[in-house]
């Protein structure tokens, strides 16, 4: 422990004592505080989180940049929602990266995607809690013009006991995962495509996972076992691999993707050994105004985790896009999909936009903005069962006047409870909602939200109202309130409400209010995290430099 | 750089183990435990996953018959136990709750002996089986000194509600051993209202009050342990 903090040290004081005048030395960073003060019983609840980059900027032969990254986690007490062994405090992230003319290596917690992710993608969402970053390195190198190769390996992060006992993070006897990834841009050795605006790639990627064999037992018959209890025989290295092409030329766009896992009996999908399969096809097309994005996708058994007992949000390498909309209207937002990575599922996604030019007849003396969006997630069977989601919105966004903006969205959705939150039915609702702002002058803003949830299922009718005041662009003062009109089974009749203060200077924001809102989901990319009902006095801030 | 191609290469051929059929299941036999053990089955009406657990619950307490014993605990914290039908008990949530369970803990979920299994307090079905096997597996010797006792009344059999795998409300079902009251003494142990006293068995548990580990139990019909009527 000791010697790694001289050595620490010594590199530290060492690369400052290299510093030449004409190098760049910069510190970057940012502060970020949740909290939640609870008073029943009496509780402050926090997540708070200091980010401190230091960057190296110079010219010396092939290096470029030294980038060092650290964050500081405090969580002892978390916001309501996150799981017990979430709760900690410390170094939540190290890293130092060099930037070379070929490349760039990297070296500590690092972070990484290979394609649209379906068989990597370690990220950190702190909205959710999750840090998926491996404790190891990272190479990023183009040998040659269009191919870039990266290659990364460490033991994965989840929460606070991941490291304990392990040698901080680097003792891969248990468990580590590497992978690497090839992408080839044809345009970039074909003046003429580039010339008429067409680029081609291709890509390929492999990740393996190791973790150490443990007792697995189950009960298990089939045709050639007796009833009984076994104990499965698990594969220490798991590998998974990838395939993609990319074509755009001009406005249009098409994107192929197929992943494979090999056997990977894990608690998520209940110890089976068959092969996990995802595919993914999207196609776009954009021009001045208008664009257009059309995807389908089908995955089966790709829970691909780095501990094969571990279930939760945290712990993935893998992750599948969402084909469901993540709306940012609170009655819209109330039944949010979360993909389901072990179970076999199928689902589309279009998309239209067009905007209408000023001075047109639909336009009006401002331009007008339309979009149709529809999701449909399901099974690929056909019973009454098999839809898992649908939502189909038409949005209008229009500025009246120098003064007034306008957006009014009509949502259809159905969403499976019992698929996504294992009990209950099919709950589908209709959801109107008007939302318009008016700049009363330079110093003074309004903003107000009107939302209407129409379902006999589940808890029945919503209704929801905001009003936004901001004042001298420092100030903001708002007040929500949502209440249950009910007319369903399961109704409650109940109000939730916030009202706060926000402030904002330069990089600065501050908020502080009192919240009542209602239990859910709080999903991001199609990863839900469950919230209870939390009332309280809340405070945020919030500042980057 | 081309011996940076060649590792990655090496490392991606080594990297995968395909287990063949034939080698994936190998037979185990069922422990030797001197004690008995608690499988606690964290359940719900509303929760269309847990009568197949129940199933799997019942099927290891016939494995190990006479070293362990199922309890069925319907915490009201958690939203699979909320509705028209009610078949929670103080009890239940307090031990539910003492674990770090909430209303996002889904269900089904296991434990046995109180104990954490793989660092988690609840474990999903799929890893009930391993949980047992390892308790009655384990080597180290339990603690005989300070030991505090503790009752259990359940209730097998109780007709009642219950949502199915296949989305259907089954009226008559039957939960199994489902924990009715709970307290530290044997004066203490009552009939619990609304409950059938043929249907009612007692645990008497052996508890490590440091920790609150389930050391050992013994379970009877509440007639043979000269309660009630």
């Amino acid at each position: 422990m000791n010697r790694r903090i001289v050595i620490g040290l010594f590199s530290f004081f060492f690369a400052l004592s290299s510093i030449q005048a004409n190098d760049t030395v910069f510190v970057s960073g940012g502060v970020q505080h949740d909290g939640l003060l609870d008073w029943t019983p009496v509780m402050y609840h926090s997540n708070s989180y200091a980010d401190i980059d230091l960057h190296w900027q110079t010219e010396r032969g092939t290096f470029r940049e030294l980038r060092a990254k650290t964050r500081l986690e405090m969580n002892q007490w978390p916001m309501p929602g996150y799981e017990a062994d979430f709760a900690g405090h410390g170094i939540g992230h190290l890293s130092v990266a060099a930037a070379f003319t070929w490349g760039e290596i990297t070296v500590g917690d690092v972070y990484g995607q290979f394609g649209s992710g379906l068989i990597l993608n370690l990220y950190e969402d702190r909205a959710l809690g999750i840090d998926g970053a491996l404790r190891g390195a990272k190479i990023a190198v183009e040998p040659y013009k269009g191919i870039r190769l990266t290659a990364l390996g460490g033991k994965q992060r989840r929460y606070w006991d991941c490291y304990k006992d392990q040698a901080w993070g680097w003792n891969y006897t248990q468990n580590a995962a590497m992978g690497a990834d090839m992408e080839i841009a044809i345009e970039q050795w074909s003046e003429r495509m580039r010339e008429k605006d067409i680029s081609l790639s291709f890509g390929g990627s492999y990740v393996s996972k190791y973790e150490a064999e443990d007792t697995i037992i189950g009960f298990y018959v089939d045709h050639w076992h007796a009833p009984g209890m076994y104990r499965y025989r698990v594969p220490r290295w798991v590998g998974a691999g990838d395939v993609r092409t990319q074509l755009r030329v001009k406005g249009f766009s098409v994107l192929a993707e197929y992943a494979v896992k090999a056997n990977d009996p894990s608690a998520e999908n209940e110890y089976n050994y068959r092969l996990g399969h995802a595919a993914l096809l999207s196609a776009g097309y954009s021009q001045k105004g208008l664009s257009v994005l059309v995807q389908a996708k089908y995955s089966d058994n790709m829970s691909f985790r780095s501990e094969r007992q571990r279930v939760g949000l945290a712990g993935r390498l893998n992750h599948l896009p969402a084909f469901a909309y993540q709306h940012t209207y609170a009655l819209a937002a109330l039944y949010p999909y979360a993909t389901q990575y072990g179970d076999e599922e199928l689902a589309f996604q279009g998309e239209i936009r067009y905007t209408a030019p000023r001075k047109s007849a639909f336009g009006g003396k401002y331009g007008t903005t339309i979009q149709l969006c529809a999701s449909h997630v399901r099974r690929p069977f056909m019973n009454e069962q098999a839809e898992s989601y649908t939502d189909v919105h038409v949005e209008l966004n229009k500025r009246l006047s120098k003064q007034w903006w306008l957006n009014a969205m009509l949502m259809y959705q159905a969403y499976n409870q019992h698929v996504v939150e294992g009990h209950g039915g099919m709950i589908r609702s209709g959801i109107a909602i008007l939302d318009a702002r008016y700049q009363v002058n330079n110093d003074i803003g309004m903003r107000a939200e009107l939302q209407y949830l129409y379902s006999p299922h589940h808890e029945g009718q919503w209704c929801f109202a905001l009003y936004e005041l901001t004042l001298f662009h420092h100030w903001t003062l708002s007040g929500q309130w949502m209440y249950n009109i009910g007319f369903a089974p399961d109704a409650t009749n109940a109000h939730y409400y916030t009202a706060g203060l926000t402030f904002n200077y330069g990089a600065h924001r501050a908020n502080i209010g009192y919240t009542k809102t209602r239990e859910g989901f709080n999903c991001s990319g199609g990863i839900c995290r469950y919230i209870p009902q939390m009332k309280g006095v809340c405070v945020n801030y919030s500042f980057t430099f | 750089m081309k011996r940076f191609i060649y590792i990655v290469l090496t490392l991606m051929m080594a990297g995968c183990e395909v287990i063949p059929y034939e080698e994936r299941y190998q037979p185990v036999v069922n422990g030797n435990s001197e004690r008995c053990h608690v499988l606690i089955e964290f359940t719900g009406f509303r929760c269309v996953n847990c009568p197949e657990a129940s199933e799997l619950a019942q099927t290891l307490q016939e494995t190990y018959e006479g070293k362990l014993v199922v309890v069925s605990m319907h915490p009201a914290s958690n939203p699979f136990t909320q509705g028209k039908y009610d078949y929670t008990c103080p009890a239940a949530d307090s031990i539910y709750r003492l674990m770090g369970g909430d209303a996002s803990t889904p269900f089904p979920a296991g434990n046995v002996d109180m104990k954490p299994f793989e660092g988690e307090w609840f474990a999903n079905s799929s890893q009930w089986p391993t949980m047992v096997y390892e308790a009655m597996n384990e080597t180290d010797q339990p603690k005989t000194d300070g030991l505090k006792t503790c009752y259990w009344v359940v209730e097998d059999s109780v007709l009642g509600v219950q949502a199915m795998p296949d989305g259907s409300v089954n009226d008559h079902y039957y939960h199994r051993h489902v924990l009715r009251s709970a307290c530290d003494r044997w004066e203490d142990v009552q009939v619990p209202d609304g409950s059938q006293y043929e249907h009612l068995r007692l645990i008497k548990l052996t508890i490590d009050p440091t920790n609150n580990y389930i050391v050992n139990a013994y379970e009877s019909a509440f007639y043979d342990a000269g309660l009630g009527d």
